[in-house]
């Protein structure tokens, strides 16, 4: 996308026109044919009809997520109309996760069913859970405070003239990208205007206490950097908007080929909102698809795609991949990954990438160089251990295949 | 973590108990909440209830699509419970829980799992023992 802005264009009845390539077949097949609407002639090159204008703006957040996200931040940091914790803005990834991933594996209560409650009622859930200091519900209060967010409304109200479309005929690319941006920006001030409209319809109607909660929640983990609660957490990376999420394993058993069990330490599996989305284990860990013991090795996939994009959905699919593969994804008959759990005399795999070998298909690539020998004696446990007999430890490993 | 209590088949016919049957799909916190009222379930093996769970029609919008997950899940996944298959009846799984409110009822999550196979192994090996400290993944 970013490419196609760099060139020149024509604009024409609300589309975008490329050049068309100069080929002298092209140009005798296309002489009777300059008068129909697909083809523009300027300064003597022809253009052919691309890309609806409309549609262009309309799709512009699915077409260049990363650019759309950069032009958000900066609009968002520009009017200051999104609360900041000190020097750290509560940017939409917070957002994302709070509310698209942690209700995913925050249980709200047990027992028997009542009224299945819905995204909006996991933060209140959560608020309720966490303590969180006075100033950030003071703050809080201030930002979604009605005479603010009235301010606030007025001074975007002020802010953007309305855009004509560009002329007609020629356009540069500079130009072209200076419009869009422009728009965009016109887009997403009106898309911020329904959202203070709608704090304020809220906070008239006295459902601002709720609010509140919610954004001192954001406030409070945005400055204080991190939050867990049921073996869900949120960690920010250093003094960015950037976090990972993670979720935690607890104890499990997984069994070897013999039979014998070995019990695996509670671990975090998390996943950085910086793409591409790929779970790995946050402290210093060993299991047959980490490669060594290092903190933060990826977990081995397979068949997975980590997205380019960030979104709620895609996290959530790499922390249930992740989670997955280390409770239920070793099998015991097939001492699948880097490492068996048992000390095999079978020769293990090792690949060479050059040897002519057909791979199976979802194998991304080989890796040629080699991985230290991980050893889980140390994690071998009696089949009659307390924790497995009571069933507070479960062997995940004992129905793969 | 506090030991569950397990139902045991005698207590549950003296206290004659709902039983609240969740499957859940993948890691979720969260799953499909069916409740069988004590005489409709006792004798019925676990995996008919399930099928009884996942085959009702009256879900709402919010449970029906944790019901697409489950079954997004179980294609190519199977149901399990605490990590194993779901064989015998529910009583031999089911644990004893209470409501705030102080009622009793049987309690069994089901989960809905596809495995992610990390780590599969290329189609022949090619050598190296482990004890000589050199292996690879072969997959990411």
């Amino acid at each position: 996308m970013r490419n196609l802005l760099t060139s020149n264009l024509v604009l024409k009845s609300g589309f975008l026109c490329v050049p068309l390539l100069f080929d002298p077949e092209m140009e005798r097949e296309t002489a009777g044919r300059r008068a129909a609407d697909a083809l523009v002639e300027t300064n003597g090159r022809l253009f052919v009809k691309a890309l609806s204008l409309r549609s262009l703006l309309e799709n512009y957040e699915r077409l260049d997520p990363e650019g759309y996200r950069e032009l958000s931040d900066a609009r968002l940091q520009g009017s200051r109309t999104w609360p900041y914790a000190g020097d750290i803005p509560i940017g939409g990834k917070l957002e994302t996760i709070i509310s698209g991933v942690l209700p995913r594996f925050v249980r709200r209560s047990k027992g028997r069913p009542g009224r299945r409650s819905g995204p909006e009622d996991i933060l209140d859930v959560v608020a309720g859970k966490v303590p969180i200091p006075a100033r950030y519900i003071e703050e809080a209060a201030v930002t979604i405070d009605a005479a603010a967010l009235r301010r606030r409304l007025r001074d975007l109200e002020g802010r953007d003239a309305p855009l004509n479309p560009p002329d007609e005929g020629p356009i540069s690319g500079g130009d072209l990208r200076e419009w869009i941006r422009r728009m965009l920006s016109a887009r997403m001030a009106e898309r911020e205007k329904d959202r203070l409209r709608r704090m304020l319809e809220r906070r008239e109607s006295g459902a601002g206490a709720a609010e509140g909660n919610r954004l001192a929640l954001q406030l409070y983990i945005a400055a204080e950097g991190s939050l867990e609660i049921d073996g869900f957490g949120i960690s920010r990376i250093g003094s960015t908007d950037d976090y990972i999420a993670y979720k935690r394993t607890g104890e499990y058993a997984l069994k070897d080929y013999y039979g014998r069990l070995y019990l695996f330490p509670d671990c975090r599996v998390g996943v950085a909102t910086i793409v591409p989305l790929r779970p790995f284990v946050m402290e210093s860990y060993k299991h047959p698809f980490l490669e060594g013991t290092d903190p933060g090795q990826p977990i081995c996939l397979r068949a997975f795609q980590p997205s380019r994009v960030f979104t709620a959905a895609a996290m959530i699919r790499a922390l249930e991949e992740g989670i997955g593969a280390l409770l239920h994804g070793y099998s015991s008959r097939r001492r699948n990954g880097y490492h068996s759990l048992d000390r095999t005399t079978l020769p293990l795999w090792t690949a060479e990438p050059d040897d002519g070998d057909p791979w199976p298909p979802d194998y991304p690539f080989v890796r040629s160089r080699l991985v230290p020998y991980v050893d889980f004696e140390d994690y071998r446990v009696p089949k009659d251990h307390p924790g497995i007999v009571s069933g507070e430890v479960e062997v995940t490993n004992d129905l793969m295949p | 973590m506090t030991k569950p209590e397990k139902a045991g088949k005698t207590e549950v016919f003296e206290q004659v108990l709902p039983l609240v049957l969740e499957i859940i799909p993948g890691q979720a916190a969260e799953g499909l909440i069916d409740v069988y009222e004590p005489g409709s379930y006792e004798e019925k093996p676990l995996r008919k209830l399930c099928e009884m769970t996942l085959n009702e029609k009256n879900w709402s919008i919010e449970d029906q699509q944790i019901l697409e997950d489950v079954n997004r899940q179980l294609a190519g996944g199977r149901l399990m419970c605490r990590g194993r298959a779901i064989d015998g009846t529910a009583l031999d799984q089911a644990v004893v829980e209470e409501t705030e409110e102080g009622e009793r009822y049987l309690y069994l999550p089901i989960r809905a799992i596809k495995p992610q196979e990390g780590g599969s192994l290329p189609s022949r090996p090619v050598v190296r023992a482990p004890r000589e400290g050199r292996a690879t993944c072969g997959t990411c």
